[in-house]
This record gives C-alpha cells, structure tokens and sequence, in this order.
C-alpha cells in the first residue's frame, strides 16, 4: 500500500470540496483551510485505519468534524478575519453570487445539526450511510433531519426570492 | 423544495466559494512530521505510563515475596535503548545515553550541561573551568588527541555486544593529563573500538550512570543510521551530506521567500537539523534543516536601472557596506561586502544597505544568482537567485485603493525564534496586531504555510502590511512587516 501516494491523491481529489463544505457548515475560509488541514493531517498518521475503513470519505468527514466541534469549544470566534478585502467581498449583484450568499445565509439559520446533514448528504456527496458513519448516529436520523431541513429551506423566503425562482417548489 | 434543487444551490453556493486547491505535498511533508511527532509523544507516554505501573508494582510487592518470580511485565517489540535513553551514534557504533541530554552543549569543549560531545577539534586556546556536575559522553576518533589518551588507558579488551572493545574502566579522574581533557575529579572511562577508529569516553559524578553508559555500547542495528553534523554547511551541501548517510531531506526550508516579491532572504548557514548529530534513526528517515535566524540572513532586491539593493545586519555605526561587484557567465554576480568605520561600534543589529549597479554583461531580463560574501566570514557566502521583476499590470479600479499596500513594503523582517507549537494564524495576527495598538486587521491572502495581512485605520485604509509564516512545527509567526505607502 503506497500511503504517501494514496494521501496526495486523496488530498487532490477531495481536498477543495473538504474546505467549501466547511465554509457552507459556517466557517470562514481562513478557518476552513486550516481545520480542513489540520484533519487531513490526523488522518494521514492513521492512513492505515482510514483505507481499512472501506469508507474513506466518512472517516474523513468524521475527523474533520470533530476537529471543527472541537475548535468551537475551544475558542471564542469573536474575530473573524476575511479573506477578501472588504471591497472585493461587496459583491455584484451577479446571480451567482446572490444564490451563493443567500444558500450560505440559509444554512445558517438551520439548526447546526441539519445543516450538517444537509451539507454532507447534499455538497460532499456522501450517501445516507456513509453521512450516518460520519456522525455516529442511525441512518433513520440522518433522513429525518434531511426532511426536516429541506422544509425549513421550502420555507425559507430569501431562498424563494433568489434569481430564477430556484426554490420553487 | 426536492433534492435535485437543494444539490443545485449548494453545488452553485460551493462553486462562489474561492478554495484554493491544497497543496498536497507540502501537506505531506507536515503530516509526516505530524505523525513522528505523535508516534514519539506515544511512544514516551507508553514509556513513562510502563515505568510508572512498574514502579507501582515494585513498591507494591510484600517484603517476603519471592525475588526469582519471573516477571509477568509483556515482552514488547525490540527496543533500541533501555526506557528513559537513547542511542547516539558515530561510525557504525552507537551508546545509549539519558534522554534529556542535549548535543554539543559545550562551550570551548568543555561540557555546559548534560550533553553527548562529538569530535569537533580542541580550541586550544579557549578553555573553561570544567563543571563538576555536568555529565558527559564524548564519541572521539581514535587518533584524536584525547583518544590517544583513552587507549593507552585501556585495561583489557572483552567482546561486548558482538564487538572487540578495548575498557578503560571507569575511575575517578586523576586530572594529570594536562588541558587536553576536562579534570573535574569525576569519574571517567571509556571503551575503545579500534576496528571503527571511535573512541567513547564517558565522565559523571554518577558513576553507575558513566558505568551504564559505557556497557551500552552496541553497532548501529541493520537498517538504522546516524544523523550526520550539519551545522554550518551552506544548505547544498547539508543536503547532500545528509542524503549521502541514507536520510531523506524534507523540502521545507524557512529561510526561503517563495511568495515572488522582489526581495529575496539570502539563505543563511544550517544551524542543525531537527534530529540532532548522532542520533540513530531508521534508513530513509525524513529530517529537516534548521536555518539560522531569518533577520540576521542579507537580503537583496533589484532595482530599476540596473541597480541592485544590498542589506545586511549589523552595526550601525560601523556598517558593513558593498566594496564591489564582481560578475562572471550565466549571469553569476558576486557582491563582496565589509565593515566601515570603527574603532568602537555598535551591536545594534540595524540593516544597512548598499546600492550597486550591475556589470554590463549581467541580464536583469534573466534570473540572476547572486553570491554575498561578507569579508569577516569569506568562507560562508550567502547564495540566492534574483528573478526579474514581473511586468507592470495596470491595477483594475476596484484595486486602486489597495495598491499602496503591497508586498513590496514588507522591510523590516523580525527576528525570532519558533513560535510556540500550536500558534494559530489568528492568534499570531492578533497578538502582533495588539502590539501595534490593537487595530483592526484582515487577512488578504493565505496558502498552505503563508499569510498576509494589513491593518487598517478605523475608515478602512491599510496601514500596515504584514506577513505570517506557519513554521516546520505547525506554529505561525509574524515574519515580516512594512509601512503601507500613502
């Protein structure tokens, strides 16, 4: 088993879509890339057990979110440094950008453990089971708090005024 | 709202989401290095949890039990050195010594604090009262003048560990062999292995401690080997030297801008590696080079017509200023610097800066590699590859406002030692931003080991930029920071 191999070529694939679904979970993207690191990096000293999980994505996202609810306990993010300069991070009315900053701000009034479902289930692509794996609880909570989310976001009226009608149901 | 929607936003929300890819080889390399960490803090923790059980069961162990009970301790996998040591090494021939002993902690080669000592030569005319309490292990060539002395002393030889080795046993120190030994009246012995050229000599008040030591001596194990001394090498030739004894290099080197501003950290001499001279390691360990201090390395930049820009540290009432400027074919220039004025001078560490112009034939159109010799340490000169400046972009007009803060300000470069492991970004940035009356700041640019940040006035305009690097031990620091130009 070539583990260096194997790592960089996970990193490549996966390593983009671990930050973005960090930043949709809430975090800033300074933050993400640094915890998403830091994960990675635990996973790599236990690359064994990883590959041996038959389900690399759910340890992954296992690891990743344990270090992201152990950061929340730890530290007060009263500070948030951007990534963007101000200027840039007022945004053109592009569609893209709108559905962007609406979607995240939607997340955001979910409940943190919907959204969390809602992200992996839906952004990181994990199946019922492995999101169910990744959180440590039964894959019949998994669909219930996928239900629940999606009605939330139904309901939500940012996302219904959102370019194109997307949310329409 | 159905599930092929909800995909859709996220996947649209996600793609407005600037994440660079990681760079999975530099991520790599910290992993590596995260791991031995880890695998080292269990292997003590497992170390000091054993000891303590058994101390536990020794003290617990009535009077009148019977001593001869074999032990009910599990066999473990085979250990390189007793619990509590480590093996150093030289020529194949390695000793176990206490853990928390440092290397090479000497000074005019007399032991400072508990250290192993290797050959580095006798300073004949640097010596210092030896320190009595202070043990030591000196791993000597035969022919040394202190190994000449060890094995005329020689007892007997005996087969120790599979070796012929020649005891000089352990004695208190008569002190009558003149300065080229320390004479503290501890006791001291030694082993001679004649068949590596080595001799291992060993001095402690702790005379059991001196005894263990010395028995300890054992070949390095198939498969291991010993890291060689790399201290002060330019880093070519530490890499090579390192590579050459089976070790792989890691790729990280602090010293070294990779951001492609215009100025350029003139890489400074090894000062070590992160596992000392001596220690045994597996074949194909990976071991990183350790650089002097960023500040006191020159630093150079090219300017418009020609010109090139010098700092090195130094006095500031006697600084060390460009003499001249020496070129030869593909675009090699020498800049041979020395120190001005005296006879009394500062040491108050400034940069001072020289201006040269370049010869004719050296094309600032062409990445130039620049040699700075300074004429009091001729026989360490700075290396470092100047690349042409990047062509003018015109900045867009939502730039405009930001242009003034730049790169290019980052001058004044701090001088530190590693940042506590575990710093984050934000507590790095934070803490310097509090020393400069706590601002308020923004991160504007941020990769896997590097960070930018300016500090803006209360209506927004950048005052100060500055610069953080995440260093090998995972901590960040402030490295560098400059005046926004207004």
């Amino acid at each position: 088993m070539d583990t260096d191999g194997d790592f960089t070529a996970y990193v490549a694939a996966r390593g983009q879509t671990l930050v973005r679904s960090a930043v949709l979970l809430g975090w800033s993207l300074p933050e993400a890339e640094d915890h998403v690191q830091t994960a990675l990096m635990r996973c790599y000293s236990n690359w064994d057990k990883v590959t041996a999980a038959a389900d690399i994505d759910a340890y992954v996202y296992r690891v990743l979110l344990n270090a992201l609810s152990t950061s929340r306990r730890r530290k007060w993010w009263g500070e948030r440094p951007t990534a963007e300069l101000p200027e840039t991070s007022v945004a053109d009315a592009a569609d893209q950008v709108a559905v962007g900053a609406a979607v995240r701000a939607a997340l955001k009034r979910l409940p943190e453990q919907q959204r969390t479902v809602l992200v992996l289930r839906y952004f990181a692509d994990l199946t019922d089971r492995q999101t169910a794996k990744a959180l440590g609880i039964p894959v019949g909570t998994v669909k219930s708090r996928l239900s629940r989310a999606l009605t939330e976001l139904s309901n939500d009226d940012h996302l219904a005024d959102l370019p194109g009608n997307r949310s329409t149901p | 709202m159905n599930e092929t929607q909800i995909r859709e936003l996220l996947e649209t929300a996600g793609q407005d989401i600037a994440a660079e890819p990681i760079d999975a080889d530099s991520l790599l390399a910290a992993s590596r290095r995260s791991a031995r960490t880890r695998r080292l803090v269990q292997v003590l923790s497992v170390s000091t949890a054993v000891a303590v059980i058994v101390a536990l069961g020794l003290a617990l162990i009535p009077r009148g039990s019977d001593p001869q009970k074999p032990s009910t301790e599990p066999v473990t996998e085979e250990r390189l050195a007793p619990p509590g040591m480590r093996l150093v090494g030289m020529n194949g021939v390695a000793v176990a010594v206490p853990e928390d002993w440092g290397t090479n902690q000497t000074r005019c080669d007399v032991a400072v604090e508990n250290t192993v000592v290797f050959d580095k030569g006798t300073h004949r005319w640097c010596r210092l009262a030896p320190f009595p309490d202070v043990s030591s292990v000196h791993l000597v060539k035969a022919s040394s003048l202190s190994g000449d002395y060890w094995r005329a002393q020689v007892d007997h030889f005996e087969a120790v560990n599979g070796m012929r080795v020649g005891i000089a046993p352990v004695r208190p120190n008569s002190c009558s062999t003149g300065i080229e030994l320390p004479c503290t009246g501890a006791p001291a012995g030694a082993v001679v292995i004649t068949a590596e050229d080595l001799v291992i000599w060993a001095e402690s008040p702790d005379e059991p401690l001196a005894r263990e030591v010395l028995a300890s001596v054992r070949l390095i194990p198939a498969g291991y080997t010993t890291v060689p001394d790399v201290v002060g090498m330019a880093e070519a030739k530490a890499r090579e030297t390192l590579e050459q004894a089976g070790l792989t290099v890691a790729d990280d080197v602090v010293c070294r801008q990779s951001d492609g501003g215009p100025w350029v950290e003139l890489c400074s001499d090894v000062t070590g590696s992160d596992v000392p001279q001596g220690g045994v390691v597996p074949a194909g360990s990976e071991v990183e080079l350790l650089f002097s201090s960023g500040q006191l390395a020159p630093g150079a930049r090219l300017l418009s017509h020609r010109r090139l820009e010098i700092f090195v540290y130094g006095s500031s009432s006697c600084p060390e200023l460009a003499d001249s400027v020496d070129s030869a074919a593909n675009n090699l220039v020498t800049v041979h610097v020395s120190q001005h004025g005296g006879p009394i001078c500062t040491s108050d560490l400034r940069p001072n800066r020289s201006v040269v112009t370049l010869p004719a034939n050296i094309d600032t159109g062409q990445p130039i590699s620049l040699t700075l010799v300074r004429a009091y340490a001729a026989s360490h000169p700075y290396n470092a590859v100047l690349k042409p400046p990047a062509p003018f972009t015109p900045p867009s007009p939502e730039a405009t406002r930001w242009l003034p803060c730049t790169r290019d300000d980052l001058v004044v470069f701090l001088n530190r030692s590693a940042p506590a492991t575990g710093t984050s970004l934000r507590m790095a940035a934070r803490s310097w931003v509090d020393s400069r009356d706590g601002q308020r700041y923004v991160l504007t640019d941020k990769s896997a080991n590097e960070a930018y940040a300016v500090i803006l006035e209360s209506d927004g305009t950048p005052r100060v930029i500055f610069k953080l690097r995440r260093w090998p031990n995972g901590g960040w620091a402030v490295e560098a920071f400059g005046e926004c130009r207004r």
